[in-house]
């Protein structure tokens, strides 16, 4: 027998076995299954905007009505009755405005006047103050001196970034590489029990007796774990419809993620002594590695410090092939790291599992 | 392992015919001690204050939805713009003593607004004249945040340049005013899990255990029964549990002013979590099925956490969950100060599905003590 055929025979054993175990199977099929589910349900659209209600008594003081479009998105309401009970119902709105009449026509005037707002039930008390500076000048905007005013502040703005305003980030799309992450998970758990039942059982070592040597073992091992992790990701990436995005460069980033998982899982399993030890460090991987994957749902919340959990040269590059259109110049940086961090953790991984077998 | 087959014949307490307590006592012993060294426990003690530490160590306060600014005054002391900023309620403000800082502070998203006040900035707007303000912009900010920034800086600036405004606002606020930032909305979840992991994991874990390695047949040569074997162990989770539970309310200071209702609730609620355990313990023959069980309903018994991070969410599908009435009364009296009055109908529910859940184990021991002795 080959080198080559003793490998893929072992390929094909070892998924054989993982789908033989429940845990395994029902996860890596059923989660694929949740994962497009949860996408496709998410909304499609990033709602990050500020609505306000309001109800104007004259809807003919288009003065009001034109100044407030200039602040933000509202809604008229035909009778404060409504206002109230779409601010205490809906929960789209935090704030409602109540215009009369002769508010309506104080605030075109420029002339003293106390408009009435009201405050959506639940606003937590510590935000009110900000919302409190919103009105204030919403109601003021049309006052010609405070116009004068703002005239004389040059402000000049410097936008730093990828510009989302105007196209924001639904939050279904940044999701999409923490559910890449999730598959990743399931396979790292998956791989380093596949590789602790060999050594607990001592098939490991049978096998070992035949002309079948370490490395081609491992190898074995590092293949399976790199295709079914990567059929995973390609799949969930071509049914969101994500891949059409840069074909290529996606699928090598997937590649290198797989490849990093595979170093992870042979980590795992080398410090490891049966499968529940296995199931309990791959928990505390997953935490981990779920961080930077938050950290994109949840933008500029991250400490620096996330740089270091190897998972993020993943998630960044994802996000920003995806999300921002970077090319191969832009990520590739990251997808060496990515790179080497897989390299050294199955190095790494490979030489205490080797230690376990002499 | 835990091997009780030792500990019959090495310790009195079980060779006799000692009253159930103190086998179950002696059994309880054993369980946290052996316990101890396995990973579930582990676990079920370090995930839950890991999670709490996490959040508050990687997001902090940035994890509020609370829109973040940045600022540069390059005066030698601080304009009144800044001084108002500063002060702000509802804002995260920092403060960087170059520009350059904070160019990089809101480059990296730390802050979504950062605004550079010039050295003559207060003497160009007592003077009447012509102001330059430096505002740099995040490209990822929200809309919502963008808006209220620029609103809470425009203010200030409005109350620096001692523009009257003639029109007021009177703001009234619908219901009770919730102060609930992020940080509190996951406390729920935190908290479900605190009581959650250790009451299934390690009874379940344990149980497992011994059917595996076939030492719970060998028990019943023991004069330990059946139902103290089952009893010792829930009694391990409930403990474990009941302990995190009273541990993470009070990391996170969340005991509030009736601490011994809440310390009843959460133990109703580890009994809960330990009954729960010890049943899909039964109900299971090996680790991956119990690991797999978990995933695919774990979802029905945090669901109520995750919901309580959506307060848009409709409170009647929490109800259908049966974690929703260990919470809410924990919620209540933790964050609302109610007392037993106000939560005695969902505690009520909750006794009546632990109640059940008690039911099933006497059947599931029952049945298992028949096998036991057809085997």
């Amino acid at each position: 027998m080959t080198t080559v055929n003793a490998i893929t025979a072992l390929i094909a054993k070892d998924i054989r076995l993982f789908f033989r175990n429940q845990f395994f199977a029902v996860t890596t099929v059923l989660g694929l299954v949740a994962y497009v589910a949860i996408y496709f349900l998410l909304p499609a659209e990033a709602n990050d905007g500020l609505q306000v209600a309001v109800y104007l008594e004259n809807p003919a003081a288009t003065q009001v009505d034109e100044s407030f479009a200039a602040f933000f998105d509202y809604t008229l309401f035909d009778s404060p009755t409504a206002l109230e009970t779409a601010l205490r119902e809906d929960g789209e709105y935090i704030v409602g405005l109540l215009i009369s009449a002769a508010d309506a026509a104080a605030m075109s005037a420029g002339e003293a006047a106390t408009v009435e707002a009201l405050y959506a039930p639940n606003i937590p008390a510590e935000t009110r103050q900000v919302y409190d500076d919103l009105l204030r000048l919403m109601v003021n905007a049309a006052t010609p001196r405070a116009a004068a005013r703002f005239a004389l502040v040059d402000e000049s703005a410097v936008v730093l970034g990828n510009d989302l305003l105007g196209a924001p980030i639904a939050v279904r799309d940044r999701m999409v590489p923490m559910l890449l992450l999730f598959i990743l998970s399931v396979e790292v758990l998956g791989l380093a029990t596949l590789i602790t039942q060999e050594v607990e059982k001592g098939t490991a070592r049978a096998l070992l007796t035949s002309p079948l040597r370490l490395p081609h073992f491992l190898a074995a091992k590092a293949l399976m774990g790199l295709l079914l992790a990567f059929v995973q990701l390609l799949l969930l990436v071509a049914i969101t419809g994500k891949i059409t995005a840069a074909p290529l460069l996606l699928t090598a980033t997937l590649l290198l993620g797989s490849f990093l998982i595979v170093g992870v899982g042979f980590l795992i399993a080398a410090i490891s002594r049966d499968s529940m030890a296995v199931l309990a460090w791959g928990m505390l991987v997953i935490v981990l590695f779920a961080i930077p994957a938050i950290a994109v749902l949840l933008p500029g919340l991250a400490s620096a410090w996330i740089e270091l959990i190897p998972s993020y040269f993943l998630v960044d590059a994802l996000h920003r092939i995806l999300h921002f259109g970077a090319g191969w110049g832009e990520v590739g940086g990251t997808l060496l790291a990515l790179l080497v961090s897989g390299a050294a953790l199955l190095l790494l991984g490979s030489a205490l599992l080797r230690r376990r077998f002499i | 392992m835990t091997d009780y087959t030792e500990k019959a014949t090495a310790t009195d307490s079980l060779a006799g015919p000692p009253a159930a307590p103190a086998r179950i006592w002696t059994l309880l012993r054993k369980e946290l001690r052996q316990g101890a060294t396995s990973f579930f426990f582990v676990y079920s003690l370090v995930v839950p204050v890991v999670l709490t530490l996490l959040v508050a160590l990687v997001f902090g306060d940035l994890f509020a939805a609370t829109p973040r600014l940045g600022i540069h005054d390059a005066a030698a002391a601080d304009s009144a713009v800044t001084r108002s900023l500063l002060a702000h309620e509802s804002l995260d403000v920092a403060r960087y003593d170059d520009e350059a800082a904070l160019r990089a502070a809101v480059g990296r998203g730390a802050v979504e607004v950062g605004v550079a006040l010039p050295a003559d900035f207060d003497a160009a707007v007592q003077g009447g004249g012509d102001v330059n303000l430096t505002v740099y912009r995040w490209g990822e900010a929200g809309v919502r945040s963008l808006l209220l920034l620029e609103s809470a800086v425009a203010s200030a600036a409005v109350d620096a340049l001692g523009v009257e405004l003639p029109v007021q606002v009177d703001a009234r606020q619908l219901g009770s005013a919730d102060s609930a930032g992020w940080s509190q909305r996951l406390l729920p979840l935190i908290l479900l899990m605190a009581i959650m992991l250790g009451g299934l994991m390690i009874p379940a874990s344990s149980l497992i255990e011994e059917k595996q390695k076939r030492t719970l047949v060998a028990l019943t040569t023991t004069p330990a029964s059946l139902w103290d074997v089952y009893l010792a162990k829930t009694l391990a989770g409930f403990l474990v549990s009941a302990f995190m539970g009273v541990a993470i309310l009070l990391l996170n200071d969340a005991l509030g002013g009736q601490p011994l209702l809440l310390i009843a609730v959460v133990a109703l609620g580890a009994l809960m979590s330990s009954a729960i355990g010890i049943l899909v313990g039964s109900l299971v023959d090996n680790i991956d099925a119990f690991m797999g069980a978990l995933k695919a309903f774990g979802i029905l018994l945090f669901a109520p956490g995750i919901l309580e991070l959506f307060p848009q969410a409709p409170a009647w599908i929490g109800r259908l969950f049966p974690t929703y009435y260990l919470l809410n009364p924990l919620l209540a009296v933790s964050q609302r100060g109610a007392a037993l009055a106000d939560v005695a109908g969902e505690l009520a529910v909750l006794a009546a599905i632990v109640g059940a859940l008690l039911l099933a184990l006497a059947l599931v021991v029952d049945r298992q003590r028949e096998r036991v002795a057809l085997a």
